[in-house]
Order: C-alpha cells, then structure tokens, then sequence
C-alpha cells in the first residue's frame, strides 16, 4: 500500500486532536492491544511487538552506523513502552506514540552526543543531484534486484538526517506528513518538503548509480 | 496553470509507489530472535512487576478496607459512648423505655388484629377507674391521659409476663381483659376502684424510681440540671438529709457548673452561700 503523503482534512483534523483527549481504542487495534497488556495479557505484547519491531529496528539501524547502538536504543524503546505501560492511556496512536520514544532516544544518545551520519548534511531544499554514487556502496552486479537494493540501501543511508528519518517513517510504518511531524516536532510543510526532497534525492541517486554501472 | 500542482502531485504519487515497491522487494533487516527474547523476557517480567507492585499496594489498605473502616466505626462509636457519660445515660435511658414500652409498630399491630376491641376494653376501663379515683378518693389528682393510661397498663401487663416471649403477652392480655368484661356489674365498682388504685400507686412509685435515679446520677458528679434553681434544691435535700460528704461533692459540683450561683448579685447567692458556708464551717 502506497503511503499517503498530502493529507485529507479529515486526517489532519484527526491527528491535530488534543492530546489529553482520550480516544476509544477498536478491537485488534494497537492501542487495544497495549490496553490487554496493561491488564496483563503478555500475548498482547507479543502481537504488538511482532508487528513494530521490523520497521523501528530499521529506523534505528538505517540511522545509525554503529549496529550495537542501534540495537541498544531499540532495546531501549521498547524498554520504555513496557515501563510506560501501567501509565498508559489512549492520548494518541500507538505508532505515534513509539516513535516519539524511538526519535527523542535518538536526539538524547546520539545527535547530542556523536555525529548522526558520517554524511555532509544536505539542505532541507537540496537534492542529491550533486552527488557521486559511492564507490564502496554499490555492489558487485550479481543480481538485479539485489543490486538495486543495495543501491537504495545505499543511497537512502545518504539521506541527511531529517530527510532519511522522514522518509523511514513514510515508508516503513505509512505514516502521514502530518504524524511525522508531531513525532519529529517540526512543522507540517517542513515534514512535507523533507519527506517529497528524500523521495526526489533517492531516485536520483538509483539513477546515477545505474549509469555508472552501465 | 491549475494542472500543474496536479501534475506534479501524480508525478510525485508515481515516484512514491516506484521507490516503495524497490524498497519493499529488498530484504529487510530484522532484530536478532536474542534480542526479541530479551525484549519479550522484560516485557514478562514488565507485568509480573506491575502485577506485584499493584498487590503490593492493595494488600495494606485496599484489601482490608471493609474490615478497617468498620473496626475504626467500632472504635469511635466506643470511644464516645465510653467518653460522654451524659450519652451513655441517654442511651441506657432510651434502652429502658425501649424494653419496658412496645414500640408503635407493635401498638398498631395490635390496633389493627382482632384484639383491639379486647385491648381497648382496659383502657377504657382504667380511665374510668381512675376518674372514679379522682372523684371518690382524691379531688387534687389531674385527669389522666388516654394514652399514658394505655403505656402504663401495657408496661404492668409486660412486666407481669417479662418471662414470657412476645407472642404470650397477646393471649394473656386477652385473657386478662376478658376476665375483666366478663365480672359482674355489681363488682365493678369495686374493682375499678382497686384498679386505680394498683395504678395510682404503680405510678407513684415509678415517679419515685425515676426521682432516685435522677438523684444518684446527680451524686455521681453527673448534673443533668439545666437549672441553677434545681441544683440548688438537691443541694438543700442533700443538706437537709443530713449527707454532708455527698453535699460537699455537689456543692464542688455545683460550683463548677453553675459559677454565677457566687456571684453576689445573683437572686439564689443568698441561699447558695449559706449552705456553702455551712458546709465549709464544718
């Protein structure tokens, strides 16, 4: 399913809600999930974990460059949801909710303390027209299609910061500009633009490495 | 003009679902099933640490809240009735009354059975009993009240049968007041008369049983007076009667209670300081 990137109003107007407002979680849904585990269903965890933990351990590892820390702020994230669950409350989606934990983690243990990425940030307008395909990234042309992974793997740990993390959230989890940018804490046109410049630079940069394989 | 944010709005949906797909065909990085184990491990001991810490907060207060809030009601009640003398006398007075008056419940039940007719019958009789009494044997005596009339004959027929249970007094009370319907009319008056009379004296002697256990509350320290008037006149009984010690403790009593009795200007200081000056000479 392809994320949506420009909101209805209905969704804006949706995730714009009060956070003390509490919401009415449906069967099956996240927040319900996490409401039987507050009660003591582990099997409810089990569900939930199963379901987030692909893309919040790639928005760790396509983020960083150490393995080990990644995995130790991956940990940590879910360290912090099962803490946080005798005190949960339905204020907002779950996802909404992992994320903010898994993106504050990242600001507290990395951006404060080390380089994000070893990459020269671009611009929030610049592309990645400019840039050379890495040498070390690009593959040995065994197999297409895992050549062209590669290239993307490659050229989305190019991304600067905030585009990458923009973008890792689209795509992985189909999150909204407007989501985003409540767990990110940025504006919504900023979001939009971080999010339409990733997409833009990543195409670019497929391209660029194809022709120099060819 | 207006298609080309259109345009660039498909264009862009076009990219989107081209990387996505690319994306989505590339083996995805997953955590290692060691740290899914640890992650679900703490996630397990996440619930039994809520789960303990949740008991562990409701086995002091929340799990015995019933039986201590009713063990403190227990304690407070106790703890007035045993603090406030006056309290424990009203109570043991209403107790009293409880035991030796049937309830209204009871009156109406009774109203309303068969009995009524038989019931009323001493009544009756005994208020025209008494107003031969009044008439024949003592002009001062006030007319009496139908109704205490009625308490006093239903108190002399409980106490007579104090030993039996509730449902022995009915028949008993039948019995009695038909004994009565059914004398000769020759005998009535004199019966009527020996009934005020059993009556008349009855309640003389509860009214002197009342007065005696007002007065041995007074001695023990209790003054249930409202008045300064009333203390002073037990004081002067007390005197009179020749109980200097139980006088003296009164009079501490007295003094206490009723600090204006000392003042000069006060109508009784006269009468109050004499007596205090003849218990204090002594």
């Amino acid at each position: 399913m392809v994320p949506t990137l420009i909101q209805s109003k209905d969704a804006q107007s949706k995730d714009a809600l009060p956070k003390d407002d509490i919401l009415v979680p449906q069967a099956g849904s996240d927040e319900q999930l996490m409401l039987d585990y507050q009660a003591g269903d582990i099997s409810a965890f089990e569900v939930l974990y199963r379901k987030h933990k692909g893309p919040l351990y790639r928005y760790f590892v396509r983020q960083l460059h150490d393995q080990q820390l990644a995995e130790d702020l991956y940990q940590d994230t879910w360290g912090k949801v099962i803490n946080a669950s005798s005190q949960y409350q339905v204020s907002a989606k779950f996802t909404t909710w992992l994320y903010k934990i898994a993106h504050n983690l990242l600001i507290d243990h990395v951006r404060a303390v080390k380089p994000l990425d070893k990459v020269v940030p671009l611009g929030e307008d610049a592309t990645m027209d400019s840039l050379q395909a890495d040498a070390q990234a690009s593959p040995e042309p065994q197999i297409e299609q895992q050549q062209q992974a590669d290239m993307m793997k490659g050229c989305i740990a190019k991304l600067p910061a905030m585009q990458k993390e923009a973008f890792l959230l689209n795509i992985e989890m189909g999150m909204t500009a407007a989501m985003i940018s409540d767990i990110a804490n940025v504006t919504l046109e900023a979001t939009k633009s971080r999010i339409r410049y990733a997409y833009q630079s990543i195409k670019q940069c497929i391209s660029n490495q194809l022709q120099e394989t060819t | 003009m207006m298609n080309k944010p259109q345009d660039h709005d498909a264009e862009f949906t076009a990219l989107q679902t081209e990387i996505n797909d690319t994306y989505h065909q590339q083996p995805l990085e997953q955590p290692s099933a060691e740290l899914d184990e640890a992650i679900l491990a703490r996630a397990r001991s996440g619930v039994y640490v809520t789960q303990t810490a949740s008991l562990a907060k409701k086995s002091i207060w929340q799990r015995n809240a019933w039986g201590l809030s009713s063990a403190a009601s227990v304690l407070l009640v106790a703890g007035l009735f045993i603090l406030s003398p006056s309290l424990q006398k009203h109570l043991g007075t209403d107790l009293e009354q409880n035991l030796s008056e049937p309830p209204a419940s009871f009156k109406q039940l009774k109203s309303t059975t068969d009995s009524p007719q038989v019931f009323e019958t001493p009544v009756e009789d005994a208020t025209a009993a008494e107003s031969i009494a009044v008439q024949g044997l003592s002009m001062s005596s006030a007319p009496m009240n139908n109704e205490r009339i009625n308490r006093d004959v239903i108190s002399e027929v409980s106490d007579s049968n104090q030993s039996d249970s509730n449902g022995s007094v009915e028949p008993q009370m039948a019995d009695k007041s038909s004994t009565l319907m059914s004398a000769a009319p020759a005998n009535i008056k004199a019966q009527a008369q020996k009934k005020a009379l059993e009556l008349q004296s009855s309640r003389h002697a509860k009214e002197v049983q009342q007065v005696k256990q007002s007065f041995n509350g007074s001695l023990k320290g209790d003054i249930e007076l409202d008045t300064a008037d009333a203390a002073l006149d037990r004081l002067k009984v007390l005197v009179a009667d020749n109980k200097m010690m139980q006088a003296e403790r009164y009079m501490i009593t007295v003094d206490q209670r009723f600090p204006e009795l000392s003042d000069p200007s006060h109508p009784l200081y006269d009468q109050y300081h004499k007596i205090v000056l003849q218990l204090t000479s002594q």
